[in-house]
């Protein structure tokens, strides 16, 4: 299904373009270039905290830091085996997918752990990546209280993961 | 906050590093996620370019400030102090957002994050600003496509059966990330201009 969004995106895109007499092909190179020079504008920001992100991820500082909080998590009805998906989601998009692959082949995919995991997933952004990505764009400094509030709906969606795979 | 998040990272990932000897992974991690960034960059690029132009066409035929203004309500309501141009960058990028369509709505957000900072002028971030980050980072994914692909590829029975779920906890997040900031934008931050 989803693969044939993107193909009748574009045709409906031209179509319609056409249609309303548009000269798609002079207005698209314009679009096509703003849409680099945003990807130019990023790249110091995406250097520096995936560097950082790194450091974090490869001394075990992160996966420390998950352990710790295990007890706490698992009394919010969180299975202690999806954790590690749930604590490095905020940070790496990438390495919170291979951790949902290390969960489904230690636990299985259909597992409570391997579901929880699934959800969870989907519930939540890598926060430590998109908000200084945003924010980097629009040239503030003092981002006030979006960090904060942006990690108290992850936790909230971590917790909502768990209780919707058990009610439904 | 960024410089003490930013900063605070690369502390706490080295001494903790130090502390364990894993100099050498420490090294060539930040190193890698250097490179990594370039990687990326090079590959959403593409997308970024590709969505943008077509949504440079869309704009064009004037579809785009239809659907924003279909949102409109909405729209004003989330996101106060946020000027025409951005909300439609706004709604854009939600859109793209719930079809799972990250490539096509990263410009898009980028774009309402820049106008709105053109708009405010200053470097303290707005609340229209924080609103519309925090629904971002919450996820309004209507269906998990890359989930339900890594979890046929590991065999499940059902590789589908998380989307409901995965619906309700996303706007659960959503909806707690939404009363957060009404909270936090009251009672603790109040923008002083």
């Amino acid at each position: 299904m989803t693969d044939l969004v993107l193909p009748l995106v574009i045709l409906g895109v031209l179509i319609f373009g056409m249609i309303r007499r548009v000269s798609v092909y002079d207005v698209f190179l314009e679009g096509a270039k703003k849409g680099l020079q945003s990807a130019v504008n990023v790249l110091p920001c995406l250097v520096g905290m995936l560097a950082f992100i790194a450091l974090l991820v490869k001394s075990g500082a992160l996966a420390a830091f998950a352990g710790w909080c295990a007890p706490v998590l698992r009394r919010l009805g969180i299975p202690e085996g999806a954790l590690p998906v749930l604590m490095i989601r905020p940070f790496s998009g990438s390495a919170a997918l291979a951790m949902l692959d290390e969960t489904f082949r230690l636990y299985g995919p259909d597992s409570v752990e391997g579901r929880t995991a699934s959800v969870i997933m989907g519930s939540s952004e890598t926060i430590f990546y998109t908000l200084p990505l945003y924010f980097a764009a629009a040239k503030v400094k003092r981002s006030r209280y979006a960090i904060p509030a942006a990690l108290i709906a992850w936790l909230a969606g971590g917790i909502a993961s768990a209780w919707a795979l058990r009610i439904l | 906050m960024m410089n003490w998040i930013w900063a605070g990272m690369a502390a706490v990932g080295i001494i903790w590093g130090l502390i364990t000897g894993q100099q050498a992974s420490l090294t060539q991690g930040v190193l890698q996620g250097a490179v990594d960034a370039v990687a990326l960059c090079v590959k959403l690029a593409g997308g970024f370019a590709l969505w943008s132009g077509l949504l440079a066409i869309l704009e064009q035929c004037g579809a785009v400030e239809r659907l924003a203004k279909a949102a409109e309500p909405l729209l004003r309501r989330l996101f106060p102090g946020a000027g025409l141009a951005a909300r439609q960058s706004i709604a854009m990028n939600m859109i793209a957002n719930m079809f799972g369509l990250g490539n096509a709505a990263t410009p898009q957000g980028l774009d309402a994050m820049r106008r709105m900072g053109l708009e405010s002028s200053s470097d303290i971030a707005t609340d229209a600003m924080c609103m519309f980050l925090v629904i971002n980072a919450s996820s309004i994914q209507l269906f998990p496509t890359t989930v339900i692909a890594m979890r046929a590829a590991a065999g499940s029975a059902a590789p589908a059966s998380i989307v409901s779920a995965t619906l309700i906890s996303s706007g659960v997040s959503t909806l707690v990330g939404i009363a957060a900031c009404l909270i936090m934008r009251n009672a603790l931050w109040r923008r002083r201009v």
